[in-house]
């Protein structure tokens, strides 16, 4: 719901993770080329695989949202320890497309 | 203190509009009631942007509305309004528009994955335990009575 759920914007994604044979990472947001919709796949992410545990980070460029989700896959086994998502809250943000505008109200510069 | 009337110059967003959009200023002057003096498009952005639009110059009021309007999306990370009060020696200033702020910081959000301990724990397996202490088990032999029984004896007859 816009205005209601700032829009954050996801820097990286951590994970703390296991993998032998790797794991791939499907970050699904609801603002997909800048159109607000159904949670759609917004990025994919290919952690390597590892030998023991281990802590990766990869970038996810230029991905909004109000809605994320994950989904991890992988051809073998994979043990989650733990995962950090970076975000920034947007101030203010609206589609037009929908008719939504931003509108400060009347002012005064009270002087 | 509202009776003053300003003059606006140039309105200033720090924005980001893949579509473009468009500025809409209302003013209260003339006529008393907030009425469009002017429309100014804010140019399509790649990517975050700043850029300064300027208005007519003659445009005034005691009250001033701001409003965006786009065909698309539209990101606002702040945005003021230079204007200056008329029929003062007031200077020129700049008014910040109320867009609420944008974090200079990321923040971080842990994924719902359980946590796994820090230590082992301990978990026994199904072995019966071992007593602590010896046990009597008695051997299975038949037991001696403590009396002599009397037993009859085949004789013939």
């Amino acid at each position: 719901m816009p205005g209601m759920v700032r829009l954050k914007q996801l820097k990286d994604l951590e994970l703390y993770y296991d993998a032998p044979a790797g794991l791939t990472m499907q970050v699904l947001s609801d603002v997909v080329g800048n159109t607000q919709g159904a949670l759609a796949v917004a990025a994919t992410l290919v952690f390597p695989a590892t030998v023991g545990r281990q802590t990766f980070t990869l970038p996810l460029d230029n991905i909004y949202g109000t809605l994320v989700q994950f989904h991890a896959a992988s051809a073998g086994v994979v043990k989650l320890f733990g995962g950090v998502l970076r975000v920034l809250d947007i101030g203010v943000w609206f589609f037009g497309g929908n008719g939504e505008v931003w509108d400060s109200l009347p002012l005064s510069i009270g002087i | 203190m509202f009776e003053s009337v300003a003059l606006f110059g140039i309105v200033e967003f720090d924005y980001h509009a893949p579509a473009g959009a468009t500025l809409h200023l209302y003013t209260d002057l003339p006529g008393n009631a907030l009425a469009e003096r002017e429309t100014r498009p804010v140019p399509v952005s790649a990517s975050r942007r700043t850029v300064k639009i300027r208005l007519l110059g003659t445009t005034k009021g005691k009250k001033y509305q701001v409003k965006v309007t786009s065909g698309g999306v539209v990101f606002l990370f702040g945005g003021r309004v230079y204007a200056r009060t008329l029929g003062t020696a007031a200077q020129w200033a700049w008014y910040a528009l109320p867009i609420a702020p944008t974090a200079n910081e990321f923040t971080e959000y842990k994924l719902p994955i359980e946590a796994t301990a820090e230590k082992f724990s301990e978990v026994k397996l199904p072995i019966p335990p071992t007593a602590d202490q010896w046990t009597n088990v008695k051997l299975p032999m038949h037991p001696t009575p403590e009396l002599f029984d009397f037993v009859d004896v085949p004789v013939a007859r």
